[in-house]
């Protein structure tokens, strides 16, 4: 009977560039900077990595397929190195491959590693690429990402019955608390609080969501070290230990698509694996025993539905607690204590491994005062790859012993 | 009733997927009220999903006090009061749109 991996995997180390404009570094560079804080933090040396995967999703114009490039820039010493995507789930995907390995036993320590480079492709948004294969030829010209998002608050406001303009205050609440969060982050791309005022009287890129509603893009690289509960205890001992409580992975069926039970109101992806996750963290009610999460908010109506599919806020809820601040830094459950996609950006292969990245450092009780959630217990974290109704939904959860 | 802040003019306010800017702030005569708009422009030039700019006009609301007070940033605030009628909105698109060619889109607090 399968059993799950809590708490088979700790966290070494772990390192994260800064998020930006990154025109002084290549995508090897910034690889190169998130391995060695990852190091540095874990106590150990390139040469005691046993095995790597690596997150990168546009990678004709990053690192290209298969593991060569990361390597190389790396000078790893000779070991697998496993390049995947699976859309705005690729750091996860990395996250898990290198989880796995230890936990199957095949290795002691492994490299979990995401990197990205959007900034100097010549283009403003992602670029082109074969990413859904045939189906990109057949939707992608009908279709853009903030249309079909648009779809998510406009369904979810007919299905609740709530008016646009609650909906529209909630999302505007959404925007306005990650810029507050990540105003303060030295690691966050765009560091600027914004007023209430501002996002609302910013246009309409697709109705209901407006410029603050939509993330961007960035350069970036972060690095998970992981290791077996035993290595770690030998390599830091009586050092509090950020354990692997779950990892969850649900794809799209079709089901969304192409039947015609869904309501186009929520993410059945999220609903499925969050259930799993916390069936194997051995959760039972995630709105009283999750302690802070790093969600996807590629949109604000994203976020704002994701608190439903994970079970946090009553069906039609998510209202109503956003604009309550239950998801503020001093609320309940902290939303996007680091910025989110918002202040971040999304340079999509390193995004997952950044979220855990202040996980783990919230949990260690790293952070200044001033951004510190207060004694956290458990932290998820949550990826949403392509759109409402097709997608990949990782979720990732975190405590400490 | 609301409150509106008014920004400061030709100035970006910037999110992580572009900017915005307000350009000019009016006011139309409307049925013996007086209606704030303001005539903005946006470059969304690094948003996850593409790129592309516009005009476009935003309207807080019909004006009760214009410019009352300052609020603790050193900014105008004002008093108005929201356009909430489908057909009041339709019209004063309408208007605004014959006063500004080109600025098609108006949106509403």
């Amino acid at each position: 009977m399968a059993e799950g991996i809590r708490d088979k995997v700790v966290i070494l180390g772990m390192g994260c560039t800064k998020f930006g404009e990154r025109w002084d570094k290549s995508g090897g560079d910034l690889l190169v900077d998130a391995l060695t804080e990852a190091l540095e933090d874990a106590g150990i040396e390139k040469k005691d990595l046993q095995a790597a995967w690596l997150g990168v999703h546009i990678d004709e114009i990053n690192i290209g397929k298969g593991g060569t490039y990361a390597s190389n820039a790396m000078h790893l010493p000779f070991i697998p190195v496993t390049r995947l995507d699976n859309f705005c789930a690729s750091g996860t995907e990395a996250f898990r491959g290198a989880a796995y390995g230890v936990a199957s036993g095949a290795y002691d320590i492994a490299l979990a590693i995401g990197v990205e480079k959007l900034k100097d492709t010549g283009y403003g948004g992602l670029p082109d690429s074969p990413a859904f294969g045939q189906e990109m030829v057949m939707v992608g010209p009908n279709a853009t990402a903030p249309g079909m998002f648009a779809q998510l608050a406009t369904a979810y406001a007919a299905k609740h019955k709530i008016p646009m303009e609650r909906v529209k205050e909630a999302m505007t609440h959404v925007s306005w608390k990650s810029h507050q969060n990540g105003a303060k982050n030295p690691r966050a791309h765009l560091r600027k609080a914004v007023s209430k005022e501002q996002i609302a009287g910013a246009p309409m890129v697709a109705y209901p969501l407006g410029l603050f509603d939509c993330c961007g893009v960035s350069d970036g690289a972060a690095a998970a070290v992981v290791c077996t509960p035993e290595v770690f205890k030998k390599l830091k001992p009586n050092e509090p230990m950020v354990k692997v409580k779950a990892l969850q992975i649900a794809v799209s069926s079709g089901e969304e698509a192409a039947y015609d039970r869904w309501d186009g109101a929520s993410i059945l992806t999220t609903r499925a694996a969050s259930k799993r996750a916390y069936e194997e963290a051995g959760i039972k009610d995630p709105r009283k025993e999750i302690s802070m999460m790093e969600v996807h908010d590629c949109f604000s109506i994203t976020e704002l539905c994701t608190m439903e599919d994970l079970w946090i806020s009553p069906d039609g809820g998510a209202p109503d607690d956003i604009l309550n601040g239950f998801f503020d830094l001093d609320g309940q459950i902290p939303c996007q204590p680091d910025g989110g996609l918002k202040c971040f950006g999304h340079p999509i292969g390193a995004s997952g491994i950044r979220m855990i990245f202040e996980m783990y450092n919230q949990l260690l009780g790293r952070w200044p005062e001033d951004r510190a959630v207060k004694n956290p217990k458990f932290g998820l974290t949550h990826n949403l790859g392509g759109v409402p109704n097709n997608n990949v939904c990782s979720i990732a959860i975190f405590g400490v012993d | 009733m609301a409150e509106h802040v008014h920004q400061p003019l030709e100035e970006e306010i910037r999110s992580i997927a572009g900017y915005y800017m307000v350009l000019e702030e009016g006011v139309l005569e409307y049925r013996d009220r007086r209606i704030l708009y303001l005539v903005q422009m946006a470059a969304i030039e690094t948003s996850c999903c593409g790129r592309g700019g516009m005009g476009f006009i935003y309207v807080p609301g019909y004006v009760t006090a214009l410019k009352a007070r300052r609020n603790r940033d050193g900014l105008w605030v004002s008093d108005v009061e929201r356009v909430e009628g489908e057909e009041d909105r339709r019209e004063i698109t309408r208007l605004l749109r014959a006063r500004h060619p080109g600025f098609n889109q108006v949106n509403f607090a």
